[in-house]
């Protein structure tokens, strides 16, 4: 059963175009659905502004739907009051995109953490401080932060002082928003498999956003491919690498930077050091960024797509599946 | 000479009980139209080190040695000099975006604020200039963007926003700190590619701070790796990626995720707080191929070429070693193979 599912969910930002005419619409989220089992990890990935964050804003409930439901536990969230409210807040967390906007600036790293494990009463009063140690500690920070405030540290230290109080309260789900981003490789990989530690031991499940495809790969069990606001393409993780059908899928794929050296004399050859580098004719081929406030016809993405043919500036294609996945362009 | 040098540079906080060094005898060039890549773990002190270039240090910190941009040291520069070199010659994209832009501006206002103070430019044609600025770096429909505030942006265009800002006044050199980490592939990819161009057709010089190996490799000429407030290995990204050297590089090539399934191989513990470093070599306790002698002294960062030389591993030395760095007693041995 799912433990979190997301139903036609839909969200517009009324704009101002100009002094005398009706607002336009921003299309953050236009009809999404997803869902995700205990224990797994399905990753969103997409361009930037593409509507990853708002998606993880109303699971969230910080944001109210412009239509659709969020189901946790089967009960619709935008619904929830009362003990039922408290108890998703606790059951559902998020680590945000930028951890300093997260933070309050006058609460020290002690009253941060302190306070959800006072608000759920995690632990008795007198073994907080306790508890707050044994959580720096998990992502790598010491006793000696704790009177500390938000703007005494490093951006990596702020994103980890955000994981730590993510994980206080023991959540079923955590929604992850660029969590990894700002952190050095190897401080990249200690999280990593902390998060899969937490995964495997308190069965955790993970909205995981990420523009770090390398880490996708690694961590998530399922990947949505978002497109101005849709899912245009829905696969099990090793399928999408494998083999991406969607066209903006393939162009996301072979845009990454990787490690390659041009080098005469020495060769690399190494798991760590790819040796691909990215696919230079895609990636200058790819066209202006359309805007969400003014939506091609047809498919959304046929002005930049190179496989483009005869319906796709008309016809707009469905999410449908093909091949064990799920996929919305007119070649399938 | 070089555009930027960083001579000796330390950088302390004061605290209640005397002063905490933070960045330690930093010594680095710049060239024109140079990148210059510099990487290290979380808190090693990448950020406080391009503050300090841009002279806005936190109140609390203060920097000696000597930063000279252009001829002229920073650090003994007055106040009002360095304003003005700020935004013009001298720019920065800050690493967290969202809480260095205005949250009661629009994001129009802010740049093209910019380019009235510095480029003496009247309101209207800012306007414009602000649009193009924010066309080149691949936000859709500028003109309706100019008028909103930074809430109503997504990460990844509030990072642009700042970079738009940032190169509005076409600086001499650009601090970038992990200037895409909020982006997706393919507008990294285009993104990358602007500061690129503005780096052969202005010739403007680029530090580049990011975590993201991939971007340096793809980017830079030159890379710093920095560990605990110091630079431990300075190479050509051919040669830093070829032939490392340093063990904390090592374990960074190491700890990048790869096949599904298979643990990920951290360096093992976590850098101490700037007051606890290690004697010796200030990785030694983090170090898999520390040895007795490591405790002993801290060892200097030196060419490789030297490094091999005092040893009986001569036979390693490589033409390129006289422009590869590194901070360890070790050097000489090729402790890594592929
Ligand atoms: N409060 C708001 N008011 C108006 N527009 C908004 C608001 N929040 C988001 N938007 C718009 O919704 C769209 C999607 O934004 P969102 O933050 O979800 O993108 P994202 O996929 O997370 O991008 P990024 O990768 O850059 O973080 C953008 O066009 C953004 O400008
Ligand atoms: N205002 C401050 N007061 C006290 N300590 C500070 C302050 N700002 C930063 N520090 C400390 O200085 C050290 C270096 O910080 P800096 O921000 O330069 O790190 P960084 O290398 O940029 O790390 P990251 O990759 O995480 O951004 C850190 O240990 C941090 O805790
Ligand atoms: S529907 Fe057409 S334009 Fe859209 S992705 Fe598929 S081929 Fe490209
Ligand atoms: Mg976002
Ligand atoms: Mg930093």
């Amino acid at each position: 059963m799912a433990l979190l599912k997301v139903d036609s969910l839909k969200k517009y930002f009324p704009v101002k175009k100009g002094f005398m005419t009706a607002p336009a619409l921003v299309k953050a989220v236009d009809g999404i659905d997803l869902s995700i089992d205990e224990d797994r990890v399905f990753a969103l990935v997409g361009e930037s502004g593409c509507g990853k964050s708002t998606v993880a804003r109303l699971i969230l409930r910080l944001l109210p739907p412009t239509s659709g439901k969020v189901l946790f536990q089967d009960k619709n969230v935008f619904e929830l009051s009362g003990d039922n409210l408290k108890a998703f807040r606790k059951s559902v967390q998020i680590i945000f995109q930028d951890p300093f906007a997260s933070l309050n600036p006058r609460k020290s790293i002690l009253d941060t953490i302190a306070e959800p494990l006072r608000i759920h009463r995690i632990v008795e009063k007198k073994k907080i401080k306790e508890k707050v140690l044994e959580l720096l500690n998990k992502v790598g920070l010491g006793s000696d932060i704790l009177n500390r405030y938000p703007h005494e540290f490093s951006g990596g230290q702020r994103q980890r002082i955000c994981i730590a109080r993510a994980l206080a309260v023991s959540p079923k789900v955590i929604v992850a928003d660029e969590p990894l981003s700002a952190l050095d490789v190897s401080i990249q990989a200690q999280i990593l498999n902390l998060l899969q530690e937490l995964k495997r031991e308190y069965k955790i499940s993970f909205l995981f956003i990420s523009h770090a495809l390398n880490i996708v790969n690694y961590f998530s069990d399922a990947i949505g491919v978002m497109y101005l606001g849709k899912i245009v393409e829905h696969a099990k993780t090793e399928d999408l690498f494998r083999k991406p059908f969607h066209p903006y899928t393939e162009i996301l794929l072979s845009s990454a930077p990787t490690i390659k050296v041009q080098s005469d004399e020495l060769e690399i050859r190494s798991k760590n050091v790819k040796l691909r580098t990215r696919n230079l004719k895609l990636k200058n081929g790819l066209g202006e960024v359309p805007s969400p406030i003014d939506i091609p016809p047809g498919c959304p993405f046929h002005p930049r797509c190179p496989k483009r043919f005869e319906p796709c500036d008309k016809v707009i294609p469905v999410l449908k599946e093909s091949g064990g996945r799920l996929v919305s362009c007119h070649l399938y | 000479m070089s555009l930027l040098t960083l001579r000796s540079l330390d950088i302390s906080f004061r605290s209640t009980n005397g002063s905490i060094k933070v960045v330690s005898d930093l010594n680095l060039e710049i060239e024109e139209a140079e990148v210059f890549g510099l990487v290290g773990e979380s808190g090693c002190g990448k950020t406080l080190t391009a503050l300090s270039i841009m002279g806005i240090l936190p109140q609390n910190a203060f920097a000696e040695g000597e930063i000279i941009f252009k001829g002229n040291n920073l650090l003994t520069l007055d106040r009002e000099s360095m304003r003005k070199l700020r935004g013009k010659e001298l720019s920065m994209i800050f690493q967290e975006p969202a809480t260095s832009l205005n949250p009661v501006l629009t994001v129009g206002y802010q740049v093209a604020e910019v380019l009235t103070t510095h480029m003496g430019i009247s309101k209207k044609e800012a306007i414009n200039t602000t649009i193009e600025l924010l066309k080149a770096v691949k936000i859709p429909s500028p003109e309706i963007r100019i008028k909103e505030y930074p809430h109503q942006l997504s990460g990844g265009m509030k990072q642009r926003v700042m970079i738009a800002m940032s190169i509005a006044c076409k600086p001499s050199l650009l601090i970038a700190d992990e200037p895409t980490t909020a982006l997706d592939v393919t507008i990294q990819a285009q993104i990358l590619e602007l500061l690129q161009r503005l780096r052969e057709d202005m010739k403007m010089a680029v530090l580049l701070i990011t975590h993201d190996l991939g971007i340096i490799a793809e980017n830079a000429q030159r890379v710093g790796i920095m560990y605990a407030g110091r630079l431990m290995e300075l190479a050509d990204v051919s040669e830093l990626f070829n032939n490392p050297r340093h063990p904390y590089t090592i374990g960074l090539l190491e700890s990048l995720p790869e096949e599904k399934g298979t643990p990920l191989k951290p360096i093992p513990g976590f850098v101490p707080e700037p007051d606890r470093l290690p004697p010796g070599c200030k990785f030694s306790d983090r170090c898999r191929f520390a040895i007795p002698q490591c405790k002993e002294k801290e060892p200097e960062l030196i060419p490789l070429s030297i490094a091999s030389n005092n040893s009986n591993h001569s036979s390693l030395i490589t033409h390129h070693s006289s422009l590869h760095f590194v901070r360890c007693i070790r050097a000489s041995e090729k402790l890594w193979h592929f």
